[in-house]
C-alpha cells in the first residue's frame, strides 16, 4: 500500500527536531532515511507509527489517515523494529507470538499461531524457535525482532538502524532479508541507516535528512556525490564495481 | 520443489505443538503448586499450641467438630491460613505489576516505598479517625499512591535508571516511617500499640470480613493483570516496542500502577507490612517459567501465596507459643535475596 507522510513536524520540548517532512513510497519498495548523527532519522520513524506524537502533518497509508487512529490500529499497519532490544527471557516462539498484540482480543487463535509459524519458517528461524532470545546472537536477534514485525501483518515496516550492532555478514544477511520480504511481500520499508553502502546496495530510494527538513530524495539512478557531501559535508566519489555503486570519501 | 512443497504443508502446526505441549507441563506443574498450598494449609490448620487430629478438621467442615476445635479452626487458624494465601497473592501479582510495568526488576511494594505509604495512612486514620474498616483502607490507599505516583513520576516522566529509583523508594520509605513515628507521639496507649503492630505485618490479625474484601480485590487483580498479559510482555520489552505494538502504554502503566498500589493498600490495611514477598516470588516464578506473562502471573501468585503461607507456619512453629509476626520472616528472606539480585545483575 502507498505510504504519503505530509507535512510532518516535530520538537522536544521547544527544540526543533524536524520541520516540514513530505514524502511518499511506493507499494514493495524500500526506502533509506539517511543523514548525519542527530538529523532526526529515528525521529522521523518513530513519528510515523506515533511513538512519538508530531504536533501536525498526516501520515496516510492507502487513504486512511494513521493519526486519526488508536495505537493499536496504527500497529495492524505499521511494524516497528526498534534500534534497542532488552535482554529477555522470552523464547523467539513467545517473543514474535507478541507481533500478533494487535489482533488479540482475548487470547490466541490458530491463525495467530499459523501466521507465526508461517513467518520463522519464512525468516529461517525455526531451527530457534524454542531458545530464550537472550541465548541468540546479534544477527539472529534482528532476525526474530524482524520476525515479531511481520506477525503484527503490517503494510509498512519501520526499522531503526537494523544493522548498527551487526559484523559485515549479518548486515548483508538482515538487508538482504528486508528486501526479499519487501519483494515478495509487497510491504514497503522504511529503514534508518548510517551505512551508506549497504544503504545504497539495497534500497529503491533514499531520503536525506539535513538540519530538521529533507534535503533530497533520491533513487539509485539520480543519487549524486553532490548530495551525500552536502549532507554529510565529507567529498565523495561514487564508483560502479562489479553492478554495486560504492560510495568512497576522497 | 515437490519436495519443498510438501515439507511446507506438514510443517505449520509443528512448533505450536511443541510450545503447547511447554505450556501443558507448566500447568501441571502449576497444579503441583497449588497441591503443595493446600498440603501446607492442611499443616497450619492442624498443627499449633492446641494441636488438633485431621479428622477433626474435617468434622469441623462438615458441621461435626467438638466446640473447641471447631472455633481453634474457623475463628483462628483457617482465617489465617486464607490471610496468608490471599495476601501473599496479591503482594506478589503486585510486585509483578511493578516490575513489569517500570521494568524495573527491583521493584516491589516494599522497596518502593508503597507499603510504607500504606501504613502510613492507616496509622493516620487510626490515631485521627478511629479502627473503622473503611477509613483504613481509604487511607491505606491515599498513602499507597502518594509513594506510587511519585514512582511513577520518577521512572516514566523523568526516566531515573531503576536503581535511582529505589533509591527514592528508600527516601520515601524512611520518609514514611518517620511520619508514622511521628503519629505515635499523637496516639493514646492503645492506638499506639496498633500502629507499632503495623511495622511488622502479621495475617493473624484478619477476620473473615476483610479477608472477603481482600479476596475479592486480589480476584479482580488476577482477571485484570490476565487479560493485560500481552500488553505486559510488550511492556518488559520496552515503552518503544510495546508502543510499535499498539500499546496505549500511559493508560496501562497508570491503571496498573493504581491496581498494584490498591492491592498492597488493602493487605498492608488489614495485616501490616509484609516486605519482600512482592519482590522474591516474581523473580521464582520467572527462574521457572521466562519471562511471558500468560504463565508469569499465575506462577507468581501461586508462589507468594507458598511464600507466604510457609513463612507464617515456620513463624508459628518456631516459637512454641504465640508467632513471630509474618513480615519479619519475610524480611529475613527477603533482604538476602534483594542484595543477591543487586550483586548477579536483576537475573
Amino acid at each position: 500500500m502507498k505510504l504519503t507522510v505530509a507535512n510532518i513536524h516535530f520538537s522536544y520540548n521547544s527544540h526543533s527536531v524536524l520541520k516540514d517532512v513530505n514524502f511518499s513510497l511506493d507499494q514493495g519498495q524500500m526506502m533509506c532515511v539517511l543523514g548525519v548523527n542527530g538529523a532526526g532519522k529515528s525521529t522521523l520513524l518513530k513519528c510515523l507509527n506515533r511513538i512519538l506524537k508530531s504536533s501536525q502533518g498526516a501520515v496516510l497509508v492507502e487513504e486512511e489517515d494513521l493519526f486519526l487512529m488508536s495505537q493499536k490500529n496504527v500497529a495492524r499497519h505499521m511494524g516497528y523494529v526498534p534500534q534497542r532490544h532488552p535482554e529477555s527471557l522470552l523464547t523467539v516462539f513467545e517473543t514474535v507470538l507478541m507481533g500478533r498484540k494487535p489482533h488479540i482480543r482475548w487470547t490466541l487463535d490458530k491463525n495467530d499461531y499459523a501466521r507465526v509459524e508461517e513467518i520463522i519458517e519464512q525468516i529461517g528461524i525455526r531451527h530457534l524457535a524454542m531458545r530464550p532470545v537472550s541465548e541468540l546472537s546479534g544477527g539472529e536477534v534482528q532476525k526474530v525482532i524482524i520476525a515479531r514485525a511481520l506477525a503484527q501483518s503490517p503494510d509498512i515496516l519501520l526499522l531503526d538502524e537494523p544493522t548498527s550492532n551487526l559484523d559485515l555478514k549479518n548486515q548483508l544477511e538482515v538487508m538482504g532479508l528486508i528486501r526479499r520480504i519487501v519483494e515478495t511481500q509487497g510491504l514497503s520499508a522504511v529503514v534508518a541507516i548510517h551505512d551508506l553502502n549497504i544503504a545504497i546496495r539495497f534500497a529503491d530510494r533514499f531520503l536525506f535528512l539535513k538540519e530538521q527538513r529533507i534535503h533530497a530524495v533520491s533513487t539509485k539512478k539520480d543519487l549524486s556525490s553532490e548530495v551525500i557531501r552536502q549532507v554529510y559535508g565529507v567529498d565523495v566519489a561514487l564508483k560502479d564495481f562489479e553492478g554495486h555503486t560504492i560510495v568512497v570519501p576522497v | 520443489m515437490v519436495a519443498d512443497k510438501h515439507r511446507h504443508k506438514t510443517l505449520p502446526g509443528a512448533i505450536t505443538s511443541v510450545y503447547l505441549a511447554h505450556l501443558h507441563q507448566r500447568l501441571l506443574l502449576l497444579i503441583l503448586l497449588l497441591g503443595a498450598i493446600f498440603l501446607v494449609a492442611v499443616y497450619a490448620v492442624v498443627q499449633g499450641t492446641y494441636d488438633i487430629p485431621i479428622k477433626e478438621v474435617i468434622y469441623a467442615f462438615t458441621g461435626k467438630a467438638d466446640a473447641i476445635s471447631n472455633v481453634v479452626i474457623t475463628n483462628i487458624r483457617l482465617p489465617r491460613v486464607i490471610a496468608a494465601i490471599v495476601c501473599g497473592w496479591g503482594l506478589s501479582l503486585s510486585g509483578l505489576c511493578i516490575q513489569s510495568l517500570l521494568k524495573n526488576p527491583l521493584g516491589s511494594p516494599s522497596t518502593l516505598g508503597i507499603s510504607q505509604g500504606a501504613a502510613f495512612g492507616a496509622a493516620t486514620a487510626i490515631v485521627f479517625f478511629g479502627t473503622e474498616i473503611l477509613s483504613v483502607t481509604a487511607f491505606a490507599f491515599i498513602g499507597a499512591m502518594v509513594a506510587t505516583l511519585v514512582v511513577i513520576v520518577l521512572s516514566g516522566l523523568k526516566r531515573l535508571s531503576p536503581e535511582a529509583v529505589i533509591l527514592a523508594g528508600v527516601a520515601l520509605s524512611s520518609l514514611f516511617v518517620s511520619a508514622t513515628i511521628l503519629i505515635q507521639y499523637l496516639a493514646t496507649e492503645t492506638q499506639l500499640a496498633m500502629v507499632v503492630f503495623w511495622t511488622f505485618g502479621d495475617v493473624a490479625r484478619c477476620n473473615w470480613r476483610e479477608i472477603g474484601i481482600m479476596s475479592g480485590f486480589v480476584f479482580l487483580a488476577s482477571l485484570y493483570m490476565m487479560l493485560l498479559r500481552w500488553d505486559l510482555n510488550a511492556m518488559a520489552s520496552g515503552e518503544e516496542t510495546a508502543k510499535g505494538l499498539g500499546v496505549d502504554v500511559e493508560k496501562i502503566r497508570v491503571s496498573g500502577m493504581v491496581m498494584a498500589a490498591l492491592v498492597s493498600a488493602m493487605a498492608t490495611a488489614f495485616l501490616g507490612v509484609i516486605a519482600f514477598i512482592g519482590l522474591i516470588a516474581p523473580h521464582m516464578a520467572r527462574r521457572l517459567v521466562g519471562d511471558d506473562h500468560g504463565l508469569l502471573i499465575p506462577f507468581s501468585a501461586v508462589i507468594g501465596a507458598l511464600l507466604l503461607l510457609s513463612a507464617d507456619t515456620l513463624g508459628r512453629i518456631l516459637i512454641g507459643s504465640g508467632s513471630l509476626p509474618v513480615g519479619v520472616i519475610t524480611s529475613f528472606l527477603g533482604a538476602p535475596m534483594f542484595l543477591y539480585l543487586l550483586i548477579r545483575g536483576y537475573r
